[in-house]
């Protein structure tokens, strides 16, 4: 007698569940919060998560949003300096991902290098506009357009603390010249009015930082 | 500029296109370059990997969900957009009125010699292809998972995990191929059960080799008191 009723109430708990969720067409796999974004952070895992994406896997989309979307949004942030905008700009970066990820080759690019680049070329480019710098469309190209990378060419994995080693090595002023490029996306004409010198002899730091860093990065092999 | 003759870059100059800092005349001339030059592509990939681990000074910063939501309306036009709010708000509601409705019906008749120490929590794990309801028992400190829809594929094992707000997801187990399974849980996880995410992966059989999740996530669902 209880076990009948109880049946009846599972089924139309099953038929109440099915139909609120064509209500709501939710097609997408994963109800979120906070919490999962520990649940994948390996560079493997965001790798299988990525080609995942290219086969268009909806649902490794979005596990591949949730275990870095705060990293990228951090980059867009620090570089914008304003929510709206750092938001607007994740959401390129992530359509970006979405579009380009089959041209994502694993033996290339890092994968979170390979995010990151996103995040930070479509945050400069907002960036330089905002600024009424010029704007053309081809800006907006970034590595991740072009085909893979064959595989013969393989690209060195740094160590996380190599830059910060090699960024070392030099002159305080002029690392944190290089850090503010990367890191804020300021441009030269920012970088001479910063540190108060004339835009050419930035440049010729700059230049010269970076040629530094490259010997730095190379020796350590 | 001559037909046929590629500029060279040197280092430096590719060092500030990967900066960013390259002034924009000089900037389309290497994007044009770029496009077609294998060799250039690596020298930025080369660049922006040394580069990147800069970001590990950012602090992390979670966007709010509106952005997945609109990112995922721009992509998946089909999938109406329901913020999350409103899903979890949906699904919390639907679930506490299901399982209560349930609970109650169920607990009736034997309310009298059962001690009411805690009230019942129930979770619903739901993703595109997965439907798995779980309510947990305290006394026992069981959990229950039944599956209402997904079946794992050959060779494959569909692995449960507890993901406590702020830690790594601890695999509970592997579903069974029946309907229910019972899965007697550590006693590590009885103060956290409460609020807690479940989350299902697809793992090779018998479960994730690692202990760490390696599968997709099919589906997740917090666990509730109804």
């Amino acid at each position: 007698m209880i076990q009948t009723l109880v049946k009846q109430i599972v089924s139309h708990y099953d038929r109440y569940l099915s139909r609120v969720r064509d209500f709501l067409h939710i097609h997408l796999a994963i109800c979120l919060n906070s919490s999962h974004k520990h649940l994948m952070i390996n560079p493997v895992e965001i790798e299988q998560l990525i080609a995942r994406v290219a086969l268009g896997d909806r649902a490794a989309f979005n596990a591949l949003y949730q275990a870095t979307s705060s990293k990228l949004f951090s980059v867009t942030m620090r570089i914008l300096s304003n929510r709206s905008e750092a938001e607007d700009a994740l959401q390129e970066v992530y359509v970006k991902v979405w579009n380009r990820a089959s041209s994502f080759a694993p033996g290339g690019y890092s994968p979170m290098a390979w995010l990151v680049s996103i995040a930070r070329n479509q945050s400069i480019d907002l960036i330089r506009q905002r600024r009424g710098g010029h704007v053309d469309i081809e800006e907006a190209f970034d590595l991740a357009d072009s085909a893979p990378l064959p595989e013969t060419m393989t690209i060195q994995k740094s160590e996380s603390r190599e830059i910060a080693r090699c960024l070392a090595t030099l002159e305080a002023d002029r690392a944190n010249a290089v850090r503010g490029a990367y890191l804020d996306g300021h441009s030269y004409e920012e970088l001479a009015a910063h540190y108060n010198v004339p835009l050419n002899t930035m440049r010729t730091w700059l230049r010269r930082s970076l040629m530094k860093l490259k010997e730095c990065l190379e020796a350590r092999l | 500029m001559s037909d046929g003759k590629r500029q060279v870059w040197d280092e430096a100059s590719v060092g500030e296109y990967a900066l960013g800092v390259m002034p924009h005349a000089e900037r389309l001339r290497f994007v044009a370059d770029l496009k077609t030059n294998r060799s250039l592509q690596m020298r930025v990939a080369n660049w922006d990997e040394n580069f990147a681990p800069m970001t590990g000074e950012l602090e992390d910063i979670a966007p709010p969900p509106m952005v997945l939501n609109k990112i995922e309306a721009r992509l998946f036009p089909a999938a109406k957009p329901v913020s999350l709010f409103q899903r979890l708000g949906f699904w919390q509601t639907a679930t506490a009125l299901g399982f209560g409705a349930l609970a109650l019906v169920v607990a009736l008749p034997r309310i009298a010699p059962l001690p009411v120490e805690t009230a019942p929590l129930v979770a619903v794990i739901q993703g595109e292809s997965l439907l798995v309801s779980a309510s947990y028992d305290a006394t026992e400190n069981v959990l229950s998972v039944s599956r209402k829809r997904g079946t794992e594929a050959a060779n494959e094992d569909f692995e449960l995990w507890v993901i406590a707000a702020g830690s790594d997801p601890v695999s509970v187990g592997v579903l069974q191929a029946g309907e229910t399974t019972k899965i007697r849980l550590a006693d590590a996880l009885k103060p956290i059960i409460l609020g807690s995410t479940l989350a299902i992966t697809n793992e090779p059989d018998g479960g994730s080799p690692t202990g760490k999740p390696t599968g997709t996530i099919l589906g997740t669902g917090t666990v509730i008191e109804i």
